[in-house]
């Protein structure tokens, strides 16, 4: 029997806004670098790419209302279940590093005008404790109430960016080598696990037809909303895009009423900071769950405690590394997230068909 | 009490049973009215001076005993009785509690114990409109302190066979009548039985009001978001229960309770029911923004202060800048302290006279203010800011509570933490209330679950054909409020 912990709505809306909010720090700046204005193709390549693994999650949602962990301990057994478990428990702590240190960056440099001590980001330690104690029916709800947020900055945003926007900079469109395209998509590709969290929420659900679209069609949403805004830091910075870091808060600067009225795009961003933080506490309740299933316990302050403790270990590590955590730990991400978003939805249903046919031989050997 | 065998016994003179109802209740203000028939039976009167309509006492129970004499049995005296609310009294302890209740206690010889006369009159105000829920157009009565006014006035707009009230009662020695209301096959029955169960369980001493009622019923008393909501008009009462909700009702207190409670319950004030859906929109819109502007400015004003001074126009960050360069303070302690002076003033008008009230309002708005600002110790900005988020706090006043607590708090994380502390601060109260019920009911409901259909009434106000369907939020019995083929 399913427990509803999510609805269809909210999975929606961690796929549209929580995922893309994650992607609007680093990524545009770093793909302008790598493929300069062909920046949006490789956002809507891997877009693409995402959404066909939520989709193929979705399928097989349609078929079983049994989650992802339930299929591997039916096809494979126990301990593959709990080893499966513990490796997505560890690939969400991992996925959750990157965008951390991008978060700490973003907000020493965007919130405050001096350079603040690391102090200053320990306090979202308490929140990913408070959050990652609850389940996952908290992460759909934060999930929904950050959806308004989400869509009223975005839009306050995108429009006084819009004055400012030389859409020529894109210009030519294909113009980029495909090569460079090809690897600007490899090196953001870990940015694009939505397939990973599918996995988590399958089971969690109530499937009715049509729902596989609808968060597929979600997943691809969230992805053009970072296409669009790629598009439009490009078109405001041209060939200075790769220089200015965080482009969220700076597509906005030039919009003629600031001198006027003050940095308010700046508290737009300090909204959608709030979406940035519930996405990134997301990992941790993944992570959190993905413990529960290991040691098949009832949710524990335990479990977030201790994934707590690992990320603000790798935070008081990793402080002022931001460059080498975004090259290396890209590199080891790309090929993770490759496996846990895009493989395992395969081994997913593979779990299924070999749970069906153990099933079947199991219900003919009564039979006789 | 089980000395006071002469009550119970059928032998006993009607003197004797006071003498025994005396003995227990020694308080002068308990009177013996003592008479006879023509026939020669006695009578006496047991009530409580002041709490018992003595003018009714003496048309309705004493002139029709004394006119007609009569030796039947009890059946009989009650007939002659012309009261309405007569009840037959064997126990004692049940006399005792009507007495106290402010009834008259009619004992007899040759009878087993006495009548109890509904004869209550306890001293109260009129029905007038309530100050918090002030409205321009829309009705005006209000609750008062007396939960039989208060039903009447909820029956004269519910006449409903569906209208169910039951009685409970709380506190161990004030026995406050505690009267639970809802319109059955509409509101769920679970909450009904919770509802009565929470009163009932608690044992305290004394329910002087309806806020104690509801810390009983409340999961987390300690929270600082309320789990029930407030009303102190019986049409907000009447359309509360219309939807689903259970009502509280406590003798001795203008405001009633209702559960479930929602959040967003607190945008809607009675009047946008009664203007056009459009008005009604835009005013729920204005309540929104300005209580997030009223938590949330005096905290964003120091951190643009200390950590993003960009948040700030220019030209009004030279004009700042001149205010503030001769304050003593850091920003954070000014503004608690600009704070704290019109929490002071808000507290002392409200208790004062209203006489001196005028007086303190001149001297704390006037005379302070401008003095403290021309002897350089809280700069211009300041009480600005300060005094409009006071006003916008105001707009949502069944909130006040709530939003005042959470301002402080915002302002400590600002000062300490700056700009994201206060995003991380509000992303954990999203979080808190997120998992938080009433009743089984979210807390942010229809927001979070979210409930397309129930945001008709929340996030806007559709127009009334819109509305056909009770809120989904509240599981409803009867789902159907509205048949009508207009749309």
């Amino acid at each position: 029997m399913i427990k509803n912990e999510l609805t269809v709505r909210q999975i929606c809306v961690i796929m549209c806004a929580l995922s893309a909010s994650l992607k609007l720090m680093i990524c545009p700046t770093a793909l302008a670098a790598a493929c300069a204005n062909g920046l949006w193709l490789p956002v809507v390549v891997n877009s693409a790419l995402s959404s066909g693994a939520v989709f193929v999650v979705c399928l097989l949602c349609s078929r079983t209302p049994k989650g992802f962990f339930a299929l591997l301990s039916s096809a494979f057994g126990k301990v593959a279940m709990r080893v499966a478990a513990g490796l997505f428990a560890l690939y969400f702590v991992l996925s959750a590093v990157i965008p951390m240190t991008e978060q700490q960056t973003m907000v020493h440099e965007v919130f405050y005008d001096t350079i603040p001590s690391i102090l200053t980001f320990l306090p979202f330690f308490l929140l990913s404790l408070y959050a990652g104690a609850k389940g996952l029916t908290n992460a759909g709800r934060t999930a929904e109430i950050c959806l308004p947020v989400f869509a009223v900055c975005m839009l306050f945003l995108v429009v006084m960016s819009l004055s400012e926007c030389d859409f020529a900079n894109l210009l030519p469109v294909f113009g980029r080598p495909a090569a460079r395209v090809m690897a600007g998509g490899a090196s953001s590709l870990f940015r694009f696990d939505e397939g990973a969290l599918m996995l988590i929420f399958s089971g969690k659900f109530r499937y009715r037809r049509g729902d596989a679209a609808k968060i597929a069609a979600s997943t691809a949403a969230g992805g053009l909303i970072v296409a669009a805004v790629c598009v439009i830091f490009y078109a405001v910075y041209g060939a200075l895009a790769p220089t200015q870091y965080f482009a969220i808060s700076k597509i906005a600067l030039f919009f003629p009423a600031i001198n006027l009225i003050g940095r308010t795009d700046i508290i737009a961003v300090y909204a959608l900071d709030m979406v940035m933080i519930f996405a990134l506490v997301l990992r941790v309740q993944a992570a959190s769950y993905c413990l529960r299933v290991l040691f098949d316990k009832a949710y524990m302050p335990a479990f977030s405690v201790g994934i707590n403790a690992v990320l603000l270990t790798v935070t008081l590590l990793l402080n002022n590394k931001f460059a080498d955590v975004q090259r290396v730990g890209g590199a080891v991400m790309c090929v993770a997230a490759a496996i846990f978003s895009y493989v395992m939805p395969l081994v997913a249903w593979l779990a299924h068909s070999v749970g069906a046919m153990r099933a079947k031989r199991e219900g003919s050997r009564e039979k006789i | 009490m089980s000395n006071f065998v002469n009550f119970s016994s059928a032998a006993a003179e009607a003197e004797d049973k006071a003498r025994d109802i005396k003995e227990f209740l020694t308080s002068p203000d308990v009177i013996v009215f003592p008479f006879s028939s023509p026939c020669g039976r006695h009578f006496s009167v047991v009530f409580i001076d002041g709490l018992t309509d003595k003018d009714l006492l003496g048309e309705l129970v004493v002139k029709p005993l004394k006119e007609v004499g009569t030796q039947g049995d009890e059946r009989d005296i009650a007939l002659l009785l012309a009261s309405p609310e007569v009840k037959e009294c064997k126990d004692f302890n049940e006399a005792v509690s009507g007495v106290l209740e402010g009834n008259a206690l009619l004992l007899c010889g040759g009878v087993e114990g006495g009548y109890i006369i509904g004869l209550k009159a306890p001293p109260g105000r009129a029905v007038t409109e309530p100050p918090t829920q002030v409205v321009v157009k829309g009705p005006r009565e209000g609750f008062t302190e007396d939960i039989k006014t208060n039903l009447g006035l909820l029956r004269k707009r519910l006449k409903s066979e569906r209208l169910q009230v039951e009685m409970v009662s709380s506190g161990k020695r004030s026995d406050t009548a505690v009267a639970v209301v809802y319109l059955s096959g509409v509101c769920r029955g679970e909450i009904v039985e919770n509802l009565k169960r929470e009163v009932e369980e608690n044992e305290i001493d004394i329910v002087p009001d309806s806020s104690y009622i509801s810390s009983f019923i409340s999961k987390r008393p300690r929270s600082v978001f309320k789990r029930c909501g407030t009303c102190e008009k019986p049409d907000i009462l009447a359309a509360k229960l219309c939807e689903g909700r259970a009502g509280v009702i406590v003798d001795g207190s203008p405001i009633a309770i209702t559960v479930p409670y929602m959040i967003v319950e607190d945008f809607q004030a009675a009047e946008d029911y009664y203007i056009t859906s459009y008005r009604a929109s835009i005013i729920r819109a204005i309540r929104l923004v300005a209580v997030l502007v009223g938590v949330l400015l005096p905290a964003m004003y120091i951190c643009a202060q200390l950590y993003k001074i960009q948040l700030i126009p220019i030209k009004l960050l030279f004009n700042i800048a001149s205010s503030v360069s001769s304050i003593p303070f850091s920003p954070s302690v000014e503004m608690f302290l600009t704070i704290m002076v019109v929490e002071v003033l808000n507290e002392a008008s409200i208790r004062m006279p209203k006489y001196v009230g005028m007086a303190l309002s001149v001297v704390g708005a006037l005379v302070l203010g401008d003095t403290a600002v021309k002897a350089g110790m809280i700069s211009t900005p300041a009480i600005m800011i300060v005094a409009f988020s006071a006003i916008c706090l105001y707009t949502v006043p069944d909130l006040v509570e709530t939003t005042t607590t959470l301002r402080l708090l915002f302002l400590i994380v600002a000062g300490s933490v700056g700009v994201y502390g206060v995003v991380l601060l509000a992303a954990g109260i999203f979080c808190y209330l997120s998992g938080e019920q009433s009743y089984g009911v979210p807390l942010l409901a229809p927001f979070a679950p979210m409930n397309g259909r129930d945001l008709k009434d929340a996030l806007y106000k559709s127009n009334i054909y819109s509305l056909k369907r009770r809120p989904r939020s509240l599981s409803p019995q009867d789902k159907v409020r509205l048949r009508s083929d207009k749309k």
